[in-house]
């Protein structure tokens, strides 16, 4: 089957398309929303725009949609960037990375069912500690591009995900009810590298912005370079 | 053994709609399309699970085996559809998070996380145990229950109470 994969360019959407992939499904292209509204009730905002640079790297055409991230407002243009894909590339159905939150998939659902397409979802309800082991056995490289809850601290920007970093979310999860992969949107990350990728992304330039347990890690210039 | 029946025609849909319950569970997983009556037979439950909402293969499979099946059966969504196929559907979407009103120790939960385009009429000969904007969502008959929601999602009690019947 032809499928669009819903791609923020963090390690749930890069996973979900792993998946799709390794189940005989034909990627053909991706679709990144860029937000203007830091608090997107549906898109991921921190380095969206390295998208590009994951596409080129993946080898599969990539659709951006600007949005102004509006709630509700915002699905308008979401479908409108699905019916690009449906236009453009055939696809039979999208892929989402979502895990456990009902409003983006139900709202994702919709928009299919509304455009006749299937809907694919393979990372739902996966326990999220299983999630982070099973990226990084998969050799992703996973750098932490936001955070957004206690007790989440300033050097967690920017880090590598690792096993000792996903022993810590672990224990801050059991402690503090935080999700440790951070489908609640305590954590957004970006993808900089991966098996599936035939460039890896280097980072010449970045800041960091912080305050009070939030903040992002801004990939200000990045490149792709040979592995 | 607790016997997970897969409805889905594509692989992919197993991860969200099968592997959430086998977690729950820990039944083992065959796809209707190759179930025995020895699977049956071995089996102490049965869950039917769900699939994909664009997903109507399954409705063409054998299921004529669940009318004389008297061990514990659930029928999530697609199951429901199965299990109540003979009373016919009425076909509207219900997708998302809604309020249940129900009667039942099954459920301790008021609302439901729901996948689907075909519902049950109000003719069946199940009891029903829920109701969602009026549309049967949950219905009992011996030890067949038929469930139109996604319980692995909001409301595991009601796997939990299955498993005990």
């Amino acid at each position: 089957m032809k499928l669009a994969v819903l791609f923020s360019g963090g390690k749930d959407s890069l996973l979900a398309l792993a998946k799709a992939k390794e189940s005989g499904h034909n990627i053909s292209c991706l679709i990144s929303m860029i937000s203007s509204n830091d608090a997107s009730y549906m898109f991921h905002v921190p380095n969206i725009q390295i998208t590009k640079l994951q596409s080129d790297a993946l080898g599969i055409p990539l659709i951006q949609e600007k949005t102004r991230g509006e709630k509700e407002l915002e699905l308008v243009d979401l479908k409108n960037a699905i019916i690009r894909a449906k236009n453009d590339f055939n696809i039979e159905g999208i892929v989402t990375g979502a895990i456990r939150s009902v409003y983006q998939a139900s709202r994702v659902e919709r928009i299919c069912k509304e455009l006749d397409l299937w809907c694919f979802n393979p990372l739902w309800l996966m326990d999220q500690e299983e999630l982070l082991k099973e990226v990084l056995a998969r050799g992703f490289k996973i750098v932490i591009s936001g955070i957004f809850a206690y007790p989440l601290t300033r050097d967690f920007l920017g880090s590598i995900i690792d096993d000792a970093l996903i022993k810590r979310l672990v224990e801050f999860g059991a402690k503090y009810r935080l999700n440790p992969a951070g489908e609640g949107g305590e954590i957004e990350t970006t993808v900089l590298d991966s098996p599936l990728f035939s460039k890896r992304i280097e980072i010449i330039d970045s800041d960091i912005l912080y305050l009070n347990n939030a903040g992002n890690f801004f990939i200000k210039k990045a490149e792709l370079v040979a592995k | 053994m607790i016997l997970l029946i897969s409805t889905c025609a594509d692989k992919l849909s197993e991860a969200e709609f099968v592997k959430p319950i086998k977690e729950l569970t820990n039944g083992v997983v065959k796809h209707y399309s190759i179930l025995t009556s020895d699977d049956l037979l071995s089996a102490s439950h049965v869950i039917i699970c769900g699939t994909a909402l664009k997903d109507f293969d399954y409705l063409t499979g054998d299921w004529t085996w669940i009318k004389s099946f008297t061990k514990p059966l659930l029928g999530i969504c697609a199951g429901y559809q199965v299990i109540l196929k003979d009373f016919g559907f009425t076909g509207s979407a219900m997708i998302g998070v809604k309020k249940i009103d129900s009667k039942t120790d099954l459920l301790s939960t008021s609302s439901a996380y729901f996948v689907n385009s075909l519902q049950c009429t109000n003719k069946t000969n199940f009891n029903v145990l829920a109701i969602c904007d009026g549309i049967p969502c949950l219905l009992k008959k011996g030890n067949t229950i038929a469930c139109l929601f996604h319980p692995e999602v909001l409301n595991t009690e009601l796997i939990k109470r299955f498993l005990l019947l």
